[in-house]
């Protein structure tokens, strides 16, 4: 790697307006800035676990969204059926997470294409339907949690601190040989398995590896909402995610970032004036990735590679 | 007599009502280049791939140095010394040329050792790049990205790649294929050059006499041939199996 490329200074200075968004949101008295800021980086570090699967390994998961959500059901359980703090739910979401995403990467990565698609999209409605039927939790309704943190200026760079070590664990992740297989597994599974490398087993790990960091969103959503519900695991969730990494550049260290940074800007645009917010996202989605097929990220490094 | 680093039994396969490749043996023997030829659909490709164990036969053995590697999947065979290069280049054109030989090096090292990027390993499989790229006459080209290479520079890198694992053996599907007369001497020096078991198909035929220390032919499937050049040059089923005015 030679100069840092105009799409990861764009990144830093991005998380560099995320570091400084608490004074100003004190100083103009706009707290729900902060609230939304929240929001939007949880959702970046949920991306980021996507984008190591998708974007970097080119496995099209449509499941994603049920691994944040067995983080989020995880750390809510520890909350109320324990009395655990903020630790010991974290811990649970992450090991849930990670035990959910390796049996769904061990069934799916059977699979190719369209069939690996609707596979992890099945075994996502799995999960959603499992926690709607968990009656002592909500069941559909969901549940309140007991706030971990109470709307703590602490939370917000704690926030932050995770998805600033999110994605330079991806810029590091890419450079290694176990990112590079996974990189080359997407363009030509042969020529890595004529390599000698074993990629069934990299990418089995690439996958509970994301499921971890999605756990780990999981367990900031319900730290951050005090609540959790199955409406947030569902497939069209998933497509979100799917949907903010490609808008971001898929693979792209700055991906998730700035996809995320899109979709939340979107939806704060949009749904001011329609509920039905989200007819206009999926055409946007299709401008940006016909535009740039390496999304923003490669919009912004003025060129775009597979 | 040395024992044969690569011995193939019995291989069988057939696609729907076509017999693809019957009841082939080969041997391979250390530092010998092993030529197959035989007309377009003799089943040249396919043996090559049930050896590699990218296609299943329906029935033989594949023995590595003593081991029978029959029922191991591709990349646990590319571990136990079988190298491979393609007929038609497709290596990451994304890629640098030093990043698409780091591939086959580096998981020799093994791939969560190398995990670090500044580890002795790392270090190690970089200079073990370099030196592969410096013998397929690319040093200069290391940083270059593969997309760029001519088509004569892919080949060589088709070899370096496929020399990056360490194989035992190699296993070339028309190395000389679209190559002018000045690149198809640099490969045919590389071959020759890189001094372990070398089994090729081959269209070629000025090449595979001029490179191989011996010649099998297949037609349908069967071996129909097999020996050292000059006996299979003069045998007549041999002759008649290379078809219209292709025989040497
Ligand atoms: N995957 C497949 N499915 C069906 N038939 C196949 C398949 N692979 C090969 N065949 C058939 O098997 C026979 C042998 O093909 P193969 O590619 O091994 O020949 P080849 O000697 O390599 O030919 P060429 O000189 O054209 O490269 C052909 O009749 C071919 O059509
Ligand atoms: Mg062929």
């Amino acid at each position: 790697m030679t100069r840092p490329s105009p799409a990861v200074v764009a990144v830093t200075v991005l998380l560099m307006a995320l570091a400084a968004a608490p004074l100003l949101a004190a100083a103009t008295a706009q707290p729900f800035v902060l609230f939304l800021l929240t929001r939007l980086m949880i959702l970046a570090i949920a991306a980021t676990g996507l984008n190591l699967v998708l974007g970097i390994g080119g496995m099209p998961s449509f499941g994603h969204a049920a691994l944040v959500g067995v983080g989020a059901y995880a750390a809510a359980i520890v909350a109320l059926q324990t009395g655990g703090g903020a630790w010991t739910q974290t811990f649970w979401a992450v090991a849930a997470a990670t035990l959910a995403a390796f049996a769904m990467g061990a069934i799916s990565l059977r699979t190719r294409g369209i069939a690996f698609i609707l596979v992890t999209l099945a075994l996502g409605q799995m999960l959603f339907f499992f926690a709607a039927a968990l009656e002592p939790l909500g069941g559909d309704d969901g549940i309140n949690v007991p706030a971990t943190f109470a709307g703590d200026a602490g939370f917000y760079y704690a926030v932050f601190a995770l998805l600033a070590a999110a994605t330079a664990a991806t810029a590091w992740v890419r450079a290694t040989p176990f990112g590079m297989a996974l990189r080359g597994g997407a363009v030509n599974e042969d020529r890595i398995a004529a390599a000698g490398i074993d990629l069934p087993r990299v990418r089995l790990l690439a996958f509970a590896a994301s499921g971890a960091v999605c756990g780990l969103a999981g367990a900031l959503t319900t730290f951050h909402t005090a609540f959790v519900s199955p409406a947030a695991m569902g497939w069209s969730r998933s497509a979100e995610l799917v949907a903010m990494v490609l808008v971001g550049g898929a693979g792209a260290v700055a991906g998730p970032l700035f996809g995320t940074a899109a979709f939340v800007a979107l939806e704060e645009l949009l749904s001011g004036y329609t509920t039905r917010w989200h007819l206009v996202f999926g055409p946007v989605l299709v401008i940006v990735v016909l535009a740039a097929r390496g999304g923003i990220a490669g919009w912004i490094d003025g060129r775009t590679r597979d | 007599m040395t024992e044969p680093v690569l011995s193939v039994r019995g291989m069988r396969r057939r696609f729907g009502g076509v017999v693809a490749v019957r009841d082939v043996d080969l041997d391979v023997r250390d530092g010998e280049v092993h030529a197959v030829i035989g007309a377009n659909g003799s089943g040249k490709t396919t043996l090559l791939r049930m050896i590699f164990g990218e296609v299943q036969p329906d029935a033989g053995r594949v023995v590595l140095a003593g081991r029978d590697v029959s029922e191991l999947p591709v990349p646990a065979r590319v571990r136990a010394g079988i190298g491979r290069a393609y007929q038609i280049s497709s290596n990451f054109r994304g890629m640098s040329t030093a990043d698409n030989v780091a591939f086959g090096v580096r998981a020799g090292v093994g791939i969560a050792t190398a995990l670090l990027p500044g580890a002795a390993a790392a270090r190690h499989a970089g200079e073990r790049t370099l030196a592969l790229l410096a013998r397929v006459g690319l040093g200069k080209r290391a940083d270059d990205l593969a997309e760029d290479l001519s088509h004569g520079e892919h080949r060589q890198l088709e070899l370096a790649m496929a020399l990056a694992t360490g194989p035992r053996v190699l296993l070339l599907d028309e190395p000389f294929a679209g190559l002018g007369s000045a690149e198809a001497l640099f490969v045919r020096d590389l071959i020759r050059g890189a001094g372990i078991a070398v089994l090729m198909v081959e269209h070629d035929l000025d090449a595979v006499f001029a490179i191989a220390d011996r010649v099998t032919v297949l037609a349908r499937g069967e071996v129909v041939a097999s020996g050292d050049p000059a006996a299979v040059r003069a045998d007549p089923a041999a002759r008649e199996s290379f078809g219209n005015g292709a025989a040497p």
